[in-house]
């Protein structure tokens, strides 16, 4: 992980929730926001969102303007409201105009994002253009889709197909030489681009009507408690949310600080710390250090529980900040671990990506009703895409591969011979941490490194494991007993629901003593690179 | 395969149904009391800790406990590691007070194992009874041994003993950022701040993280603490990076003393050169010998004191004492103790 953090992990602390700003950020946020009525609360909450994705890097905005651009224009022409030129020319060139004010001085970047608006611009036109409205619509779908698409593309696998390129044509033995571009990877980019197709697809399935306000379209893109890594919302949903009418209640707060706590202890008490064990092993294989099979297991253990931490705390962060706004985020995570079987634990993990591979790529190639070799098909194109979509490597591709492999066994099990459940758990747990071991390695070396590793148990020149073993223990402990405590509810944070309060003040008090003696190191959330 | 669910709307209901609330409620406010009088219990049991703890050893009276109107107790307290004293604040007449300074070499197994210790066992059979107080703690440097000398002094003692060393200065240096950190106003360090659960953070980090841990696996799993420790490790033994900063903390330590009119005795360090097998004193000696030429100023070497000793006997390890090498440390400081209190008494 540490490969593909590198360019961003210094900036991902700019304003990360565990950063010592963020809580002072929020505070402020909320404050003001309840004083407020009307139309200030949304400008209050636009510009906190600006501010929190700024602290990145200023010129991301200029991102946001341009996916907005592309979702207001073309789904208000989807819903037969097309705009006028000079307001399709000005909204397709505010990206470009943002960069110039950000960066004080006309740059290469601005040029770029000039040409692109006017080339979208003429695009737009000719689509709004098209007198059967059959060809208009569809043109307009893919004229959004593609937009966005081109956005996610340019930033985030340009190098990917340039080093592709380059290396496939040297196969052939045509001479290519070029070096990487020098592109910084805008954080979060993969969750608000998914967002926003899901939005244009939706206008054109009719299953909702395009949103009029083109501020509360940049706010959908860019509300800053769930912008960088989701949930990844539908429309349906949060637009209307988004009008930001909805009432505040001590339920509201008490609701907030439930979600906010479980989600810090499972990101700073357990992510962190088990990401020492975790990133040392891992390191040792990039840099081709010795390791021993104990050391593997463990590592690779400690990463299961690391990424589970992080993902799922961060996303619990996120629904407790929003709903301190009033605005309820989708859930992400339904006890992943106690899955049994691969489908069920997409069932589970990352649930708002799953969905939205489900709805907008996998029933419309046909899904699971066609004939068992197209299904097949299907199943692993989606995977493969699925782990592409995590980051611009051949190692999530085959992350996704490896998946869509357990999912096609999985489909050829029937039901009536699953496993008991007291079995099935541990064997998928074991599974899908073969999957995070591959999905962690920086590459098909660190891969082999680590088989060779399984045949080494000599503990000769290792450092020993023993100590390492009880930290990882000790901070992934507490969150397989939530799991356990929880495993009857419909996710992971659900053990207040139905327990005596006394009993609830025990967890809050041992969660709180956790994070606050936490004491481990800054570690950047993993999902903030895709 | 992929999930058949609908999408999922207002999954944050349940826990905003009126019984929910009711039972986050009491459990919230069962908590943050729970905590508060864990904190206030914590205050009221150990407040001479209190306050102290987040000072790294860097405060000038840590450890120093008022026991009634003319009694002062030394105590171990976290940052400053101390063995256990009780004195008599007034000196009586015809006792002289030593007060010794230095870090875990000169601090010894115990106080009567100690150099310390002993001194005030051969003064006391030479007719010379004494007080000699250890103000010896692990991993102190030129800047907190300065800060200790600089609260000594308040004693008036009729001689320092001051344990001259440059090994442990890279203590001083990661010590000295958690220090800084914590003295600041910094938002990022309120909560770090709270009596216990900021005390149980330290102990967290300082005898788990850091032990559980070596620094070289810690610097692989790309931990930023131990990138400076182990800069700090490799400038160990690069006296020439640390040796300026500690003589001139030496030289400001010598000042102070002179200003109160103390005399000190620098006892400079040796340990054992594994390459050779024979001692070393890293220039030690010749920097000591460089600032007796101040006034009430005397040296003793430790290389000198133990060149003509087996290793093993003396040497527990590298650096640290048996008690047979403190016996003769004792032996070896006695002359000129008693030669510079005399000084100090015409």
């Amino acid at each position: 992980m540490t490969h593909a953090l590198s360019p961003i992990q210094v900036s991902c602390r700019a304003m990360s929730f565990t950063s010592w700003q963020y809580p002072l950020f929020l505070a402020l946020v909320v404050l003001l926001f309840w004083q407020l009525r009307g139309r200030a609360r949304f400008w209050l909450i636009l510009g906190a969102s600006f501010v929190f994705y700024g602290a990145w890097d200023l010129r991301f905005i200029a991102l946001i303007l341009a996916a907005a651009s592309i979702d207001f224009l073309c789904t208000s022409a989807l819903d037969n409201r097309p705009q006028l030129w000079w307001i399709a020319l000005t909204l397709s060139l505010l990206p470009a105009g943002w960069l110039l004010l950000a960066m004080m001085l006309p740059t290469k970047l601005a040029l770029i994002a000039t040409v692109a608006g006017l080339l979208f611009t003429i695009c737009y036109a000719i689509c709004i253009r098209q007198t059967d409205p059959l060809i208009r619509r569809r043109w307009l779908l893919l004229l959004a889709i593609a937009g966005n698409l081109a956005i996610l593309a340019t930033f985030k696998y340009a190098n990917f197909f340039l080093d592709n390129l380059q290396a496939s044509l040297r196969l052939l033995g045509v001479s290519a030489s070029w070096s990487s571009l020098e592109i910084i990877l805008p954080v979060g980019v993969s969750f608000h681009t998914f967002q926003s197709i899901a939005y244009a697809v939706d206008v054109y399935r009719r299953k909702l009507p395009a949103e009029r306000s083109y501020g509360r379209i940049v706010l959908m893109i860019c509300f800053f408690p769930q912008m960088v890594a989701g949930p990844i919302e539908r429309a349906a949903q949060i637009l209307p949310q988004l009008r930001l009418t909805q009432p505040f209640t001590r339920a509201h707060l008490l609701a907030a600080l439930h979600l906010l706590l479980v989600g810090y202890f499972l990101k700073v008490f357990v992510a962190d710390n088990c990401a020492v064990v975790a990133n040392f092993a891992f390191n040792s294989l990039r840099d081709a250090q010795t390791l021993n099979g104990q050391w593997l297991l463990l590592g690779t253990f400690a990463f299961a529980m690391q990424i589970y931490g992080d993902f799922a705390g961060y996303s619990y962060i996120a629904r407790g900040s929003s709903l301190l706004l009033g605005v309820q985020l989708a859930r992400n995570f339904a006890n992943p671990y106690l899955a049994v079987s691969p489908s069920d634990f997409w069932r589970r993990w990352h649930l708002s990506l799953s969905q939205w591979i489900r709805d907008y790529l996998y029933i419309p190639l046909g899904g699971n009703r066609a004939s068992v070799s197209r299904t097949t098909i299907n199943l692993w194109l989606t995977m493969l895409l699925a782990g592409l979509w995590h980051g611009s490597t051949w190692m999530f591709v085959l992350w996704g591969a490896y998946h869509a492999l357990l999912l096609s066994i999985g489909r050829f099990i029937p039901a009536k011979r699953a496993l008991p459940k007291a079995i099935a758990i541990p064997v998928m747990f074991v599974l899908t941490s073969i999957g995070w071991f591959i999905f962690r390695s920086t590459s098909p070396a660190d891969m082999m490194r680590g088989l060779i590793a399984l045949g080494n148990w000599s503990s000769v020149n290792q450092e020993a494991v023993g100590a390492p073993f009880r930290w990882v223990l000790v901070h992934s402990l507490p969150a397989l007993l939530l799991l356990w405590l929880t495993r009857r509810q419909t996710e992971d944070a659900q053990f207040a629901t139905d327990r005596q309060p006394i009993v609830i003040a025990l967890i809050y008090v041992l969660m709180l003593v956790a994070i606050l003696t936490a004491g481990g190191p800054d570690v950047a959330f993993i999902y903030f690179q895709f | 395969m992929l999930p058949s669910s609908t999408f999922n709307s207002e999954p944050d209901r349940i826990y905003l149904q009126p019984a929910v609330t009711r039972r986050l409620l009491i459990a919230f406010v069962c908590a943050a009391a729970l905590l508060l009088l864990a904190e206030l219990l914590d205050a009221i049991v150990e407040p001479h800790v209190l306050g102290k703890r987040f000072l790294f050893g860097y405060g000038t009276d840590i450890g120093f406990v008022r026991l009634g109107e003319d009694r002062i107790g030394l105590r171990r307290t976290p940052g400053r590691e101390i063995w256990d004293q009780q004195y008599a604040i007034t000196k009586v007449p015809g006792n002289a007070r030593i007060i010794v300074i230095g870090d875990s070499v000169a601090r010894g197994g115990s106080y009567e194992s100690s150099f310390a210790g002993q001194l005030g066992e051969l003064l006391g059979q030479q007719g010379r009874p004494s007080q000699v107080w250890s103000l010896c703690a692990p991993g102190y440097g030129s800047r907190r041994k300065h800060l200790l000398a600089q609260e000594a002094l308040r004693y008036q003692p009729d001689l320092l003993i001051y344990h001259l060393n440059v090994s442990t200065e890279y203590e001083d240096e990661r010590e000295w950022q958690r220090y800084q950190d914590l003295a600041s106003w910094h938002p990022k360090n309120w909560l770090g701040k709270l009596p216990l659960l900021g005390s149980m953070k330290q102990t967290k980090t300082e005898k788990f993280f850091w032990q559980w841990f070596s620094t070289q696996a810690r610097q692989r799993a790309g931990v930023h603490d131990s990138a400076a420790r182990l800069d700090a490790l490799r400038a160990k033994s690069n006296f020439d990076e640390w040796l300026p900063p500690m003589v001139q903390q030496f030289e400001q330590t010598l000042a102070m003393a002179k200003a109160a009119n103390v005399p000190v005795l620098v006892l400079a360090r040796a340990s054992v050169d594994p390459s050779k097998e024979a001692l070393t004193d890293h220039g030690l000696d010749r920097i000591a010998a460089d600032h007796i030429s101040v006034a009430r100023v005397a040296f003793v070497s430790s290389k000198q004191t133990f060149d003509a000793e087996p290793i093993a006997k003396v040497f527990a390890d590298g650096a640290h004492w048996h008690d047979y090498g403190h016996r003769l440390m004792a032996a070896a400081l006695l002359e000129p103790a008693k030669a510079l209190i005399d000084a100090g008494k015409r």
